[in-house]
């Protein structure tokens, strides 16, 4: 490929991620300031949340950041699953929250190998998630509940060096009950996060575009879409919550070790969401 | 090194010792953990989650287990309370029979209604549950509804007279009400036994020890003789979900004038069991001491 082909691909590039951000730019209400941590404990009216089970926890206001930690094996009962457990903190009025941004810094994050699971663990240490609507396909549980969510995520199989992660926008739908299992209905890569580096991460939802608005520190949105008619009801488990997630794999020579642990700062959501 | 295994001989000889004191007829206690093998909470030990909670926090540091527990009540709704609840979970319960643990509370806040006192805030920092009973209640698979557990429990509430900083010992039967066993009622032929007092910064041990022969669980506290709870002889071993855990409840008050409050501190020592619940072998990954002598 000659140095002009490479120049002008770089330039169509450049237009195309330009109108991408262009049109995922926000057509909805501003988002205002939900939480700064000015407390030395978690607001109850703000926030809820449980922890699923696993070793380690803490959800502890610490300066003016959130800790959240998270540590947990994985079974060793094959080699092929890998659990989902997470460490949540939840808005307790999931149906009025539409919008989200909130800035993370990864500090610690760890997964051990399985070398017999070909299926490596994998840890979001940082991860907002809006369950608003659900395609109206089952009658148990959340079956039909489309999640948005944006999240950084690191495998234990990474080929990336040390400390990187990334970022990523993603809407699952729920394939049973208890959502524990799930397919990628639309997903985008939104670049690479280190640990120790904050991140500000944001999603809202854009039901009159049928889409899901996904954005990274100061880049653009990028809209991620989903079928026409699959908001064809409120979602069955609605919720809204920043969470750890972990998936650790199943081995059962020894069990795996994940672990993260995050800080959380100032968390904005869409106006009408702020509690005084 | 084989003077310092011959002083850890001794001292669990003397912790046997002082646990049998206190349990007439019971198996002999023995180390199920005392947090000196790994620098974590083990996985192959320990499991447990927490539930609809604000500040959280269960860690191992040094040789005992940090928790903390705190919820906050409602301002909108003005009745009644709201629970949440945190399990350090056995990770193989059908195995134990019998739990002793020493705890230590360290710091408690509650803050009830102001308006009604009748809605209060609630902190049950130590506890311990045990059982694996069922009254055949007709259920579906996995449905917990009919299970029996016995349960030790530290309990304070934002209406208390009594001293600052005391919790009553309390220990009572429940039976799950739900599939879930998200509520619990005292079950039907047992009675509460109360067990004595406890105040923040004391050590202490509370213990619940299982006798099938005799339908009945014992419950203690510290060397003070067992109290024992019988249970119907109808019911009957196999619960949907057996239980073996310590943990903490809290219920912070739902207040129109100003949401309640329930947080509280514990610090977790050593823990014994039956033998036969014990999981020896050693926990490789964290460093910490060898425990072959187990």
């Amino acid at each position: 490929m000659t140095r002009s082909a490479r120049r002008s691909i770089i330039g169509v590039l450049a237009v195309v991620t330009v109108v991408v951000a262009v049109s995922g730019a926000r057509a909805q209400e501003p988002l205002a300031l939900y939480e700064e941590w000015r407390g030395h404990t978690i607001r109850g009216d703000r926030w809820t949340g449980g922890v699923d089970s696993s070793q380690e926890f803490h959800k502890l206001v610490e300066g003016h950041t959130l800790s959240l930690l998270f540590r947990v094996a994985g079974a060793r009962t094959d080699d092929v699953g890998l659990g989902v457990v997470s460490n949540r903190l939840a808005f307790p009025a999931p149906d009025a929250v539409s919008a989200v941004q909130a800035t993370f810094k990864v500090e610690e994050l760890e997964a051990t190998r399985c070398t017999a699971n070909p299926n490596a663990s994998i840890v979001r240490p940082a991860a907002i998630s809006l369950s608003k609507f659900n395609d109206g396909t089952g009658d148990m549980g959340s079956i039909g509940d489309h999640i948005g969510r944006v999240q950084v995520v690191r495998a234990a199989d990474s080929p990336d060096h040390d400390g990187v992660m990334r970022a990523q926008g993603v809407i699952l739908r729920c394939l049973i009950p208890s959502c524990f299992a799930s397919e990628i209905v639309a997903e985008v890569d939104l670049g690479p996060a280190r640990v120790h580096q904050p991140v500000v991460l944001r999603i809202a939802w854009d039901p009159a575009n049928s889409r899901f608005l996904v954005g990274r520190d100061d880049g653009g949105d990028v809209p991620l879409t989903y079928p026409l008619g699959a908001d064809a009801a409120p979602a069955r488990a609605p919720f809204a919550d920043i969470r750890i997630s972990i998936r650790p794999a199943n081995c059962t020579a020894e069990a795996v070790l994940t672990h993260a642990r995050t800080r959380i700062g100032d968390v904005l959501t869409n106006a009408s969401a702020v509690l005084p | 090194m084989a003077q310092v295994a011959w002083q850890a001989r001794l001292a669990a000889f003397m912790l046997v010792g002082f646990a049998l004191a206190g349990t007439a007829g019971a198996e002999p206690f023995v180390t199920y953990e005392d947090w000196t093998t790994s620098q974590r909470i083990r996985a192959d030990r320990w499991r447990g989650l927490a539930t609809s909670v604000q500040d959280v926090e269960k860690e191992q540091r040094g040789h005992a287990v940090h928790m903390r527990l705190r919820r906050e009540g409602s301002a909108v709704l003005g009745v009644g309370s709201i629970g949440a609840v945190m399990e350090l979970a056995m990770a193989n319960p059908p195995a134990v029979e019998q739990i002793e643990a020493d705890f230590k509370i360290t710091r408690v806040t509650l803050e009830g209604c102001p308006e009604a006192t009748f809605f209060q805030s609630t902190a049950l920092p130590a506890q311990i549950s045990l059982g694996n009973l069922y009254d055949e209640t007709p259920r579906l698979p996995g449905e917990r509804t009919g299970d029996h557990f016995a349960r030790i429990s530290t309990l304070r509430r934002s209406t208390s007279f009594d001293l600052p900083d005391a919790f009553q010992v309390q220990a009572v039967i429940f039976r799950c009400a739900d599939a879930g066993c998200a509520g619990a009622t005292v079950a039907p032929g047992t009675l509460f036994a109360f067990l004595g007092r406890v105040f923040v910064g004391d050590r202490f041990a509370l213990r619940l020890v299982w006798d099938p022969a005799n339908s009945r669980f014992l419950a203690g506290l510290n060397a003070e003789e067992d109290v024992e709870l019988r249970y119907p002889e109808s019911l009957v071993t196999g619960a949907a979900v057996p239980f073996a855990a310590l943990s903490m409840t809290a219920a912070g008050a739902n207040c129109t004038a100003g949401a309640g409050v329930s947080d509280a501190t514990v610090e977790i020592g050593e823990v014994r069991t039956n033998v036969g619940a014990v999981i020896s072998g050693r926990q490789h990954e964290d460093g910490g001491d060898d425990d072959s002598q187990r």
